[in-house]
């Protein structure tokens, strides 16, 4: 593919309609900001923008970014490419079926745009540190788990210095998150420090969907339940394909088994609409996407990034997008919680009676709407030694630690008043928590 | 006799069940077949038409035909994404296609090189549905005439700078289905006892509800009458967005070509002139469409057309598959404040 080879590629006016919204003082522009040329050649030649996610939305954010004018492009995703991303991941082809997402998508821009550089991380974000996302002017997020939003959300709080309590501006990496399910997609601007975190409004995200245990076992009524049952129930008891064998969604021969079993259930209960596509859906949880809604969004993203750079005014900072009966767009200031347990820097607390069980304070980690960790891991200092009373991420620990659920507080030999330090998979950061007796 | 066995060919093949299983799960399996059936004619394939180019072909239309008889020039090259670096000087429609068609080999897409106003009514007539871009105002409206009587469904869609706005003429009777949610009754509803954690989210049964939805012709469409109280009355909720189309559809006319960069003192005085001009003539104060809009409405913002794109395809999508509501009938976008609407005009 011929690549251009100007100067710097530019025709008089190229950035006309770019040069007149960043010369433009509108009303949400921060007193301090002057607008001016060298603010349109600072975007062009030295801003640096991370986009995390090659997927759906990062496939039209890379293209929507090449198109507006940004050069230094770098881009991290973990996967490669499956035949189901083609009918929105239009920077890939099926002749790129197993390749690494983002450095296939660095390619297809870098061969497109003149003057744009992509730079392709086949990685996941966590095998990066500090020095990495500290390069970035800005970041926006193309993301399709909530664990990675908020380890990132995370890292970018670690990120920020005070100076005597003060927070230095120069410090903040504004985050663009954006999301998209089916029809519908929402977009936010976080400035780290000042605007509501990720965790700040963890309680928006609905609820997974899980079906409760008595519908599943005895009164089924919806083909899910059906195949659920055999998910749940009859594969960890017939081990079909040997012990300790788990159930892989995307080995076909798992699958067909328990779209088996679940006809079979299903029969038992003249249920229909069982087929091999659902079973797929409800194993992998699968979540239905389509073209349009990522190009939505994604095209929300780079006015809403000119803003987070150059506005700094905390605003509406919350798109929402349905577009499922008739078309709904909904923009709102999120509120920054008081005692978020990301970005508060407000002391966690956690109060239990002595006699609690440490098995108590677990489930509340992982139930809290606030907290909702997934896997947390509890270290404390006892007699000047740090010791891990449960972990569950590694098997041998998981096992040794284990008996210490069943003990309560109190015979763990915990103290009023003392540091619980939780790590978790949706967190770079230990959060420490200040552990309060109740009588 | 192969071609009829094609036309009845109602089987997903294992390919195409596998490409577009993420949109299926969405928009089910019949509204797939009838996109798989459908022919769109899209004209002009500048920023706008290369989103919806993208969103039609990724969603598996049967064919689509690109419509443009203009040159690559370096800005309408930078533009878009379908066209090589190389390309400048060859047609619009014929340097797009290539990668148009990589985007989809299972969809057939040509290139026309015609223009728009040469073409006889019979072209029109092979087409399920038309998206017209980049359309003067008499072609679309010449267009959309010819069209919606014999039921092929009418699109019109431009993006002027940070604006941009589609439109839609589905016909007098378009019919559709949209899924609806079978309200299912708690059978337990007792709130007695210690408070109970809240239920896990449970996907309720849903029924296909047959549902119409008539349109009215462009040309009504664009000459609202607004002298009546009634008008004037609602001018306050009025999207500025549908002043400015005015505005920007009568300097196409009187140009022959959209307000360009390069020209732009001359062109922002013609502009403000049209606007007082028009907004006189249908006794609108000029203020309604205040004078800073022409600094926002040159050439193609990247990320509007995405916007105006992503919702125009889906509409026409939706259009064909005779699935879920469409919007009535304008949708306006402002890339500014990022706020998007649906509006009807003409005769509901």
């Amino acid at each position: 593919m011929a690549l251009d080879v100007g100067s710097s590629g530019d025709w008089d006016g190229r950035w006309r309609h770019v040069q007149k919204f960043l010369e433009r003082s509108g009303p949400f522009t921060h007193p301090d900001f002057e607008p001016s040329e060298e603010t349109l050649q600072f975007l062009l030649e030295t801003c640096k923008i991370l986009v995390i996610g090659a997927g759906g939305l990062g496939c039209e954010l890379l293209k929507n970014l090449a198109l507006s004018g940004f050069r230094h492009i770098h881009v991290v995703d973990m996967d490669t490419i499956d035949v189901s991303n083609l009918n929105r991941q239009f920077l890939f082809r099926s002749k790129d079926v197993g390749h690494p997402k983002a450095e296939v998508a660095a390619d297809f821009i870098n061969s497109r745009v003149p003057g744009c550089h992509v730079v392709p991380h086949f990685k996941k974000i966590q095998e990066f540190d500090e020095s990495f996302y500290r390069q970035f002017h800005i970041i926006v997020c193309g993301l399709d788990s909530i664990i990675a939003r908020r380890w990132m959300n995370g890292m970018l709080l670690s990120l920020l210095v005070y100076d005597d309590g003060v927070l230095d501006p120069s410090s903040i990496i504004p985050l663009i998150d954006g999301g998209t399910e089916g029809f519908k997609g929402n977009a936010r601007v976080i400035l780290p420090g000042m605007t509501a975190c990720i965790d700040c409004t963890l309680e928006l995200y609905p609820p997974q969907i899980n079906f409760p245990m008595c519908t599943i076992a005895s009164m089924p009524r919806l083909p899910e339940h059906c195949i659920e049952y055999a998910r749940i129930l009859q594969w960890p008891k017939e081990k079909p394909f040997g012990d300790g064998v788990a159930l892989d969604g995307d080995n076909p021969e798992h699958i067909h088994w328990v779209f088996q079993k679940s006809l079979e259930r299903a029969a038992e209960f003249n249920i229909i609409g069982v087929t091999y596509r659902l079973t797929q859906g409800v194993v992998k949880r699968i979540i239905p996407a389509v073209a349009s809604t990522n190009a939505v969004i994604a095209g929300t993203v780079p006015s809403r990034e000119n803003t987070a750079l150059f506005a700094y005014v905390p605003l509406n900072n919350y798109l929402v997008f349905n577009d499922v009966d008739g078309l709904y767009t909904y923009t709102f200031e999120a509120e920054r919680k008081e005692n978020c347990s990301a970005c508060s820097q407000v002391p966690q607390k956690l109060q239990f009676p002595p006699s609690a069980k440490l098995q108590e304070v677990l489930e509340y980690l992982t139930e809290n709407a606030s907290l909702q960790m997934k896997s947390p891991a509890i270290t404390a200092t006892l007699e000047g030694k740090n010791k891990t009373l449960y972990l569950q991420t590694v098997a041998s620990i998981e096992e040794k630690t284990r008996p210490n659920l069943c003990k309560t507080l109190k015979e763990l030999g915990l103290a009023d008043g003392q540091e619980l330090a939780v790590a978790d998979v949706t967190t770079p950061q230990t959060v420490l928590f200040k552990l309060n007796f109740t009588s | 006799m192969i071609d009829m066995i094609e036309k009845e060919d109602n089987v997903i093949t294992e390919e195409e069940a596998a490409q577009y299983d993420r949109q299926i799960r969405l928009w089910g399996l019949e509204a797939q077949k009838r996109l798989r059936g459908s022919r769109v004619l899209l004209v002009g394939l500048r920023g706008l038409g290369a989103e919806v180019a993208k969103n039609l072909i990724l969603a598996g239309v049967k064919g689509l035909t690109l419509l443009d008889h203009e040159q690559v020039t370096e800005e309408s090259r930078r533009a878009q994404f379908l066209i090589p670096v190389d390309a400048d000087g060859q047609n619009q429609a014929q340097a797009s296609l290539e990668r148009a068609q990589f985007l989809n080999p299972m969809v057939d897409v040509k290139a026309d090189t015609d223009q728009v106003e040469n073409k006889s009514d019979s072209f029109f007539l092979q087409f399920d549905a038309v998206c017209l871009t980049g359309c003067s105002r008499d072609v679309m409206v010449r267009v959309d005439q010819l069209c919606s009587s014999r039921n092929i469904k009418v699109f019109c869609g431009d993006i002027f700078g940070y604006h941009g706005y589609m439109f839609s003429d589905l016909g007098p009777e378009h019919h559709f289905v949209e899924e609806k949610v079978k309200i299912v009754k708690s059978s337990d509803e007792t709130n007695d006892g210690p408070k109970v954690k809240k239920p896990k989210v449970d996907p309720n049964e849903t029924t296909m509800v047959k549902k119409m939805a008539s349109f009215c012709s462009l040309k009504e469409a664009l000459e609202v009458d607004w002298t009546s109280e009634e008008a004037k009355a609602s001018l306050k909720r009025t999207p500025p967005g549908y002043f400015l189309l005015h505005v920007l559809l009568k300097f196409r006319t009187d140009k022959g070509r959209d307000p360009h960069p390069g020209s732009y003192a001359e062109d922002s005085c013609l502009l403000l002139q049209i606007r007082d001009d028009l907004l006189e003539a249908v006794d609108v104060n000029p203020e309604l469409l205040p004078d800073s809009f022409v600094s926002t409405c040159f050439s193609e913002m990247a990320p509007v057309c995405a916007v105006v794109g992503g919702v125009l395809g889906q509409e026409i999508v939706k259009a064909l598959s005779q699935r879920d509501a469409p919007h009535r009938n304008f949708f306006f976008f402002d890339g500014l404040k990022g706020s998007g609407v649906v509006d009807y005009f003409g005769n509901k």
